[in-house]
């Protein structure tokens, strides 16, 4: 032992400084984490917005997805169409962390819907192109560590989804440090100052890489195991839970067998990316509504949802 | 298990807890245990190629020592020797290659040929191995060193798990007394390895992986869609791409062998500020060239011969050495066009010689960096077609398309400070000046190494380029 502080004391002076100033960026981070992304004031903010949504008066309607529906639907409009419509009170709520998945999903209905019991009269699922296939990739791992994950949920996480040692380590570390969580807040934000265009530009060529879990399995997955999860849990609760395809432009058509899914366990699809083509312009970032496509999708929305939910028992 | 994986560290951190405790003989025996675990964690069905190797190669040694008197048997044992390495490589790595290549040519000679599709996978590190053990029997076959008596010593000289996968080659006589001879890990050792993993692992997952995005977009898109500035961007990452990648290999290895007591040889010297190609292949992948040139290209006459001798040792040892690389056309050309450079630079020695000074250092520095970059062109396509295809987009316009925008700011964002660090050192001649500016210097320059390790690691991982060779 004493061999072995000899040898590495050689840099013990070294190697603290270099922890000291790991853990100054780790105070500076959680100070300032909130104001490194607006998604991050959102995700604190979740058991608020359903715990609010579960305190109001009349008919409940609970949005997951991610920011597809974040940016596409205006909750207000939709709120006051359907109360005209069903001629009572309506209150919608969004919960849309930024590029999430049914992964993070389960994780934060389970967290802050279904155990403290501000369930919903119901879950509407949002998704885009590919958004209800399994997927685990490196951010979704440090997400749910840092953002979705209550500390009951570890075991499941572990047991049901973290394949491999290095998601399980990457999980722990997230946990432990916010400066090692937000890496996929930070670095886009402090690139974008140095690289003219960074946040635009940088998902255009990482688009077409695979994941890491979808390089470990050898091919894209295609799964959708946490799908039925979630609609597993939804059931157990008695939630019903209604599927909205998102437009997302020309050459999508929702996936067949999760379509299949989804009509045999749910309260059905409505697929508004087959039902309102809006043209490309709709979508400035190739992705995103703008205010146009948002007021178009939502009154569309608001037409197809009205006679599904009227049709609901009390 | 690889190097920019936490598996590997936690891997690393039992075995060297272990290793602490434990007496010469025990380390050792750990050692070969931890690096067949090591190995088998790809594919534990080809460790038994490994096996073939140590054992032939154990065993011929011993046979050369014992036959000392009879030339004609020791010939034979060597080319039992050679015949074992070479068929193993052979046959995994460039039987599937040249099959192929058979079918093509049979079928553009009008025949009709139904040649089976091989689907040979091939064993991670084999090349590196196998050179590694070759260079040990050709050693005792040439008396420069006496056999190991210890074949368990020999086995871990073959499959030493810091530089199993992709090196640095090490040679028997460099590795082999080390493992022989007892060790203490010197706090220099220490100091030293701290720094070749933190470098290295920068290099890795920072510079090679985010080089990786751009280049891994721009080489994806057909030639045709491509513009001259569109063709730079991708091939200038490309080069920081495999330095850091392959030299972040390098110095990882290293500096976990200095954890462990070992020295491992210097597989690069900031080959990029090489001002001629004889330069380049004395800073780049140093193992392998002092391989090819001791084992390949002295035997075939060297420079010892007429000038058209040489010039034919030159081009037979570096198409060699592009094949080592993989089995492809793209990499023979790759290999000719090294060897051709070599040559026509020698020819030219006189010249070049002759013209001197700091301006005239920077001018060859920058014409042997854009040589090198044109021959990574053909390293880095996948096929032929599309290397030339690339050369094509030359005459396809200065458009600079914003996604060639985004690829300079990522080549100059972190390709930059990288270049900064490298010039000191070259400056400072001393791959390991870090380790010897006052601590709290080495300290910042750790700190930011860890925080870029943090925050500025590329979004996806990528594997080592040479693994597959």
């Amino acid at each position: 032992m004493s061999r072995l502080r000899e040898v590495v004391g050689v840099e013990t002076r070294t190697i603290l400084v270099v922890v000291l100033g790991l853990l100054f960026v780790e105070v500076a981070v959680r100070l300032a984490g909130e104001r490194l992304s607006g998604d991050v004031v959102h995700i604190e903010k979740i058991g608020e917005i359903a715990g609010d949504l579960a305190q109001a008066e009349g008919f409940r309607i609970l949005f997951v997805g991610n920011s597809l529906i974040g940016d596409g639907l205006d909750s207000e409009r939709l709120e006051s169409i359907l109360a005209e419509s069903l001629r009572i009170p309506v209150r919608v709520a969004k919960i849309r962390p930024d590029g999430t998945s049914p992964l993070e999903w389960y994780y934060l209905i389970d967290r802050h819907v279904f155990d403290p019991g501000a369930r919903p009269d119901v879950l509407v699922i949002a998704f885009g192109p590919g958004h209800l296939f399994d997927r685990s990739g490196n951010q979704a791992v440090l997400r749910l560590a840092a953002h979705h994950v209550a500390w009951d949920q570890v075991g499941e996480v572990f047991a049901e989804d973290l394949e491999g040692f290095d998601a399980g380590a990457q999980f722990v570390l997230a946990r432990v440090s916010r400066a090692y969580a937000l890496r996929d807040r930070v670095q886009p934000r402090v690139l974008d100052q140095v690289i003219p265009g960074y946040q635009d530009l940088a998902p255009l060529i990482l688009r077409d890489r695979p994941t890491g879990a979808e390089v470990d399995a050898g091919q894209e997955q295609r799964g959708t195991r946490l799908l039925e999860r979630i609609l597993g849990r939804a059931q157990r609760e008695g939630v019903p839970v209604l599927f909205v395809a998102m437009p997302s432009g020309p050459g999508w058509v929702v996936d067949p067998g999760v379509e299949r899914l989804i009509r045999e366990h749910s309260l059905g699809l409505l697929d508004l990316n087959e039902e309102l083509p809006l043209p490309p312009e709709r979508f400035p970032d190739g992705q995103h509504l703008d205010d146009v496509g948002r007021r178009i999708f939502t009154d569309s929305l608001a037409s197809s949802i009205a006679p599904l939910l009227s049709r609901m028992p009390e | 298990m690889l190097f920019n994986s936490y598996e590997f560290w936690a891997f690393f951190a039992i075995v060297l807890l272990l290793y602490q405790g434990l007496g010469h003989r025990g380390q050792n025996r750990m050692l070969l245990i931890a690096s067949y675990v090591f190995y088998g964690s790809w594919d534990w069905r080809f460790l038994s190629l490994i096996l073939v190797s140590t054992v032939v190669d154990y065993w011929v040694a011993r046979r050369l020592s014992d036959e000392a008197d009879d030339e004609g048997r020791r010939r034979l044992l060597l080319t039992l020797s050679l015949a074992t390495n070479l068929g193993i490589l052979g046959v995994f790595k460039y039987l599937g290659f040249f099959v192929e290549s058979a079918a093509v040519l049979l079928t553009n000679l009008g025949f009709q040929p139904n040649l089976p599709s091989l689907g040979i996978v091939l064993p991670v590190g084999i090349s590196f191995y196998t050179f590694q053990t070759l260079s040990y029997t050709i050693d005792v076959y040439r008396r420069k060193m006496a056999p190991c008596d210890d074949p368990l010593d020999f086995a871990l000289y073959v499959a030493f798990f810091p530089q199993l996968v992709a090196g640095p080659i090490e040679r028997a006589s460099h590795l082999l007394p080390q493992i022989r001879t007892p060790r203490r890990v010197a706090p220099s050792q220490f100091r030293e390895g701290l720094y070749c993993i933190l470098y290295g692992l920068f290099k890795k997952v920072v510079i090679a992986d985010n080089m990786a995005l751009v280049v891994d977009h721009i080489f994806s898109q057909p030639t045709g869609s491509l513009s001259a500035v569109d063709m730079l961007v991708g091939v200038y990452a490309f080069a920081f791409q495999i330095y850091g990648d392959f030299h972040g290999y390098s110095l990882i290895a290293q500096g976990v062998a200095r954890w462990l007591g070992f020295d491992v040889m210097d597989n690069f010297r900031q080959p990029y500020f090489a001002g001629s190609p004889q330069e380049f292949w004395r800073r780049w992948h140093i193992s392998l060239s002092t391989w090819l040139r001791d084992y390949l290209y002295i035997p075939l006459g060297g420079s010892r011969g007429s000038v058209v001798q040489t010039y034919r040792n030159l081009a037979i040892t570096m198409l060699l050495g592009g094949l080592w690389h993989g089995a492809n056309w793209t990499f023979v050309i790759w290999g000719a066009v090294h060897g051709s450079w070599l040559s026509l630079h020698r020819a030219m020695a006189g010249i070049t010689a002759l013209w001197r000074g700091w301006l005239a250092q920077a001018i060859k520095v920058f014409v042997t960096f854009q040589i090198v970059c044109v021959t990574w062109l053909f390293f880095r396509a996948e096929n032929v077609q599309q290397a030339f295809g690339l050369f094509g987009a030359l005459g396809n316009g200065a458009d600079v398309a914003p996604i060639s925008r985004l690829g300079i700011g990522i080549v100059l964002v972190f390709v930059l400070p990288m270049v900064v660090y490298e010039v000191w050192v070259e400056r400072r001649d001393d791959l390991f000046a870090i380790t010897r500016v006052p601590w709290y210097l080495r300290a910042l320059f750790y700190f930011c190494l860890v925080l870029a390790l943090v925050w500025f690691s590329a979004p996806t991982a990528s594997e080592f380029i040479y693994f597959q060779f």
